[in-house]
């Protein structure tokens, strides 16, 4: 097994060396006489809200964009969360709390002729958890402008806590490889290919959530101490008039727990009254359940969880995205608009009950999710 | 001998052989673009954008990871119409 893993490492390692060799190439060759151009410079505030299954999450972010010369471009995300609540699996035996999360995230994007690098470093930290991370990709027109190829790595490295217990101090590890295809497939139609492999390894479970043997709680739960999983989506967008669309896409996804997970999207985007725009969008979800997952076990195993997101379940959301433009040519930006998004989620379980509830029935909650936020252009 | 792992991460990667079976074949005879820079006018349209706010696509992107237990291959950011 141990044998396996390490060739399982070396493989994925060669992989991610000759990519980015590959990749380097790419963008070395670059056909500087092509013109890519770099995302626009722009200022932008956000507040947003979740709140369902127990838990309220709610914050301000902010986020700025800013070239130097044609082919630099640098930009800056500061992103809070406060929650507080907690959802039943963990309020089965713990106490509800409340918690500040706070994410800075630091990106520079390199452009060369039909090429562009991008890396950015990110640390994320809260009373009990603190994340830092890195991100690389590459990507490159090709076929007379009609593909753009992607190539992308991120890692990451965590330390977990107790809010309760000083000594309680894990630890995870995460990589991640990403390969993209962009295609041009008509002059009405874009298709976009995405595959993902995530690899982590450390402490993956919650510390605060428990297992349940034969009806009472028995200590905390034991997660494998590594997780590989694979991803691929397939998503188009297609062109109706001026300012509207249509798009869609499905995700396949399986890991080594034994999750299998199927997300379908679609929507539609439209103009609006006085130069806005408003999109609408449905978004289904369903998954299998880890093969070390239970409600409630009958006797003891190597593995065992209770995560409601490791069980059996289906998620149906519907969602609304509107955007309005306030002003043009003031306050020393070129434009200001206003944008905000509603989003009603249902989410329904076929394995896991609340156990705070007598009566015991497979559980299923409703969650609000809503952002405002202005985004001023340079 | 195999173990489930091994199997299940070549049945995980068994989409991408026609990926790469095709880009074999194109490597062989690479067709011409069939749509022209002219005809790409539309695809420029903002309205064919993925990923245009970063803040919003963030929180959303957030939302899912946090609810659901699959992740990863999300859309790669400004990939796109190839028209510039």
């Amino acid at each position: 097994m141990a044998a396996t893993r390490a060739r399982s490492t070396l493989v994925l390692a060669l992989a991610l060396i000759a990519g980015f060799l590959g990749a380097a190439l790419l963008v070395i060759f670059a056909d500087d006489a092509a013109a890519e151009v770099l995302p626009e410079d722009r200022a932008e505030v956000m507040y947003h809200s979740y709140s369902g299954g127990g838990v309220e999450v709610v914050g301000p972010a902010v986020f700025l964009r800013r070239g130097i010369g044609e082919n630099l471009s640098f930009n800056a995300t500061w992103y809070q969360d406060t929650v507080s609540g907690a959802s039943p699996d963990v309020l089965a035996t713990a106490s509800p709390w409340s918690d500040q999360r706070d994410e800075l995230d630091l990106g520079v994007d390199w452009l060369r002729g039909d090429a562009q690098l991008s890396a950015a470093i990110s640390h994320s930290e809260e009373d009990d958890y603190r994340a830092d991370g890195l991100r690389l990709s590459l990507a490159r027109e090709v076929f007379g402008g009609m593909s753009t190829l992607s190539l992308g790595y991120s890692g990451g490295s965590d330390r977990v806590g107790r809010i309760d217990d000083d000594n309680f101090d894990e630890s995870v590890d995460r990589h991640a490889w990403k390969l993209g295809l962009a295609q041009v497939l008509t002059p009405r139609a874009l298709l976009n290919l995405d595959y993902e492999i995530v690899s982590e390894r450390g402490f993956l479970a919650n510390p605060y959530r428990s297992k349940r043997i034969l009806g009472a709680f028995a200590g905390p739960e034991v997660y494998p101490g590594t997780r590989t999983s694979y991803a691929l989506a397939a998503r188009s967008r297609y062109y109706l008039r001026p300012g509207r669309s249509l798009f869609g896409g499905y995700r396949y996804f399986s890991d080594s727990w034994d999750i299998a997970a199927h997300n379908l999207d679609f929507g539609l985007r439209t103009p609006a009254i006085a130069g806005g725009n408003l999109e609408v969008y449905y978004h289904h979800y369903r998954q299998s359940a880890a093969s070390f997952y239970s409600d409630d076990f009958q006797s003891e195993q190597t593995y065992m969880a209770r995560d409601k997101e490791l069980a059996t379940y289906v998620s149906n959301s519907f969602g609304v995205r509107a955007d309005y433009r306030l002003f043009a040519g003031r306050y020393g930006f070129q434009r200001g608009r206003l944008r905000v998004g509603l989003e009603y989620s249902r989410y329904d379980y076929d394995d896991y009950s609340d156990a705070t509830d007598p009566a015991g029935d497979a559980y299923s909650f409703d969650a609000n999710i809503a952002h405002l936020s202005f985004t001023g252009t340079f | 001998m195999l173990t489930d792992t091994v199997i299940r991460r070549r049945r995980a990667l068994r989409p991408l052989a026609p990926l790469c079976l095709a880009a074999l074949l194109g490597a062989c005879a690479m067709p011409e673009p069939w749509v022209a820079p002219y005809q790409r006018g539309q695809l420029a349209d903002p309205a064919m954008l993925w990923g245009g706010e970063p803040l919003a696509d963030r929180f959303t992107q957030h939302v899912r990871d946090v609810r659901q237990g699959a992740r990863g291959a999300a859309v790669t950011a400004g990939g796109g119409c190839g028209c510039n």
